[in-house]
């Protein structure tokens, strides 16, 4: 079980790119992009912050 | 004993250098000679022979003559690309322990070695890699369904006189065929156990299994693969629990 968690690491590392690099992967940079999550300045309204129903 | 945690803390010290020798086995190795002849550069590699050993065309032909259903890789010059022994020449010859059927000698496989990337395209797409069709020696191609994945390779019936019956001829290699009019699909034994094993400890379904093989076969592309396995493949199950002495 172990194994193949570090398996599992090693790969996303290799995919995402850092088995070139020097540095660790910093937040998020082991994660895909999801186009269909609210992501701000792209699919949320600018003043989404002000919206009092915004956990609605 | 050192708890779980204490070994991950152990490892992540050595993380990057492992991945840094885990990728560097993605490039040739050495010379780029052939580890067998060390003559001609080495373009195919075997994922299954232990050490995934790189050879020229010529040797990876007659190392596989007896292990057709090995996955291969092709070096294209940037990266290896997943390839099929049928690309190398492999053909599996029926009747002599594997060796070609002297009665059939003129139809012995002809390797042209210009050929040799030629149908790394799309190994779907290809016309005579079709079940049914022949190859370019009058081989027909079979669809061969392994653990290792659905392959398309050429097969040379044994035509001595009082051969077994070609349904008898692919049983004496391991393979079950899946029909006997015009055989052109065949599972292998170690397929079936298989999925009698992961059946029986993990609770899979014929068709998850039939997914598992698609993907294994081809890993972005698993879609790609023929799916009509799926009733060959249950009739099959079916046969080979009854044949020992399974029953649900």
């Amino acid at each position: 079980m172990r194994l193949t968690r570090q398996w599992r690491n090693l790969k996303d590392w290799a995919w995402f790119g850092f088995g070139h690099e020097e540095r660790e992967p910093g937040e998020g940079e082991l994660a895909l992009f999801c186009a269909v999550c609210p992501q701000a300045g792209i699919n949320l309204p600018d003043d989404w912050l002000d919206d009092p129903d915004r956990y609605g | 004993m050192q708890s779980q945690n204490a070994y991950l803390r152990e490892w992540l010290g050595k993380r990057s250098a492992h991945l840094h020798h885990i990728l560097s086995l993605e490039a040739p190795p050495g010379d780029g000679l052939c580890t067998n002849c060390s003559l001609n550069p080495a373009i195919w590699r075997c994922l299954e022979c232990f050490g995934r050993p790189t050879h020229c065309t010529e040797c990876c032909r007659t190392q596989h003559s007896k292990l057709p259903l090995h996955r291969i890789q092709c070096w294209t010059g940037k990266f290896f690309t997943p390839a099929w022994m049928r690309q190398v020449g492999v053909v599996i010859n029926l009747g002599h322990g594997l060796d070609p059927c002297p009665v059939g000698g003129a139809h012995a496989p002809q390797y042209d070695q210009d050929n040799d990337t030629e149908d790394l395209d799309d190994p779907w797409e290809d016309k005579p890699l079709k079940a049914g069709r022949t190859d370019e020696n009058g081989n027909v191609m079979f669809v061969i369904v392994d653990k290792s994945g659905i392959h398309h390779i050429p097969v040379r019936w044994c035509q001595c006189p009082g051969c077994p019956e070609k349904d008898i001829q692919l049983l004496s290699v391991d393979l079950f065929p899946a029909s006997y009019d015009r055989i052109q699909t065949a599972f292998t034994f170690h397929v079936l156990d298989d999925f009698l094993l992961d059946n029986l400890e993990c609770k899979t379904s014929a068709y998850h299994y039939c997914s598992k093989l698609a993907r294994v076969t081809s890993p972005v592309f698993p879609h790609t693969v023929p799916v009509s396995l799926m009733k060959p493949f249950s009739n099959h199950v079916i046969d080979r629990k009854d044949r020992i002495g399974i029953r649900n």
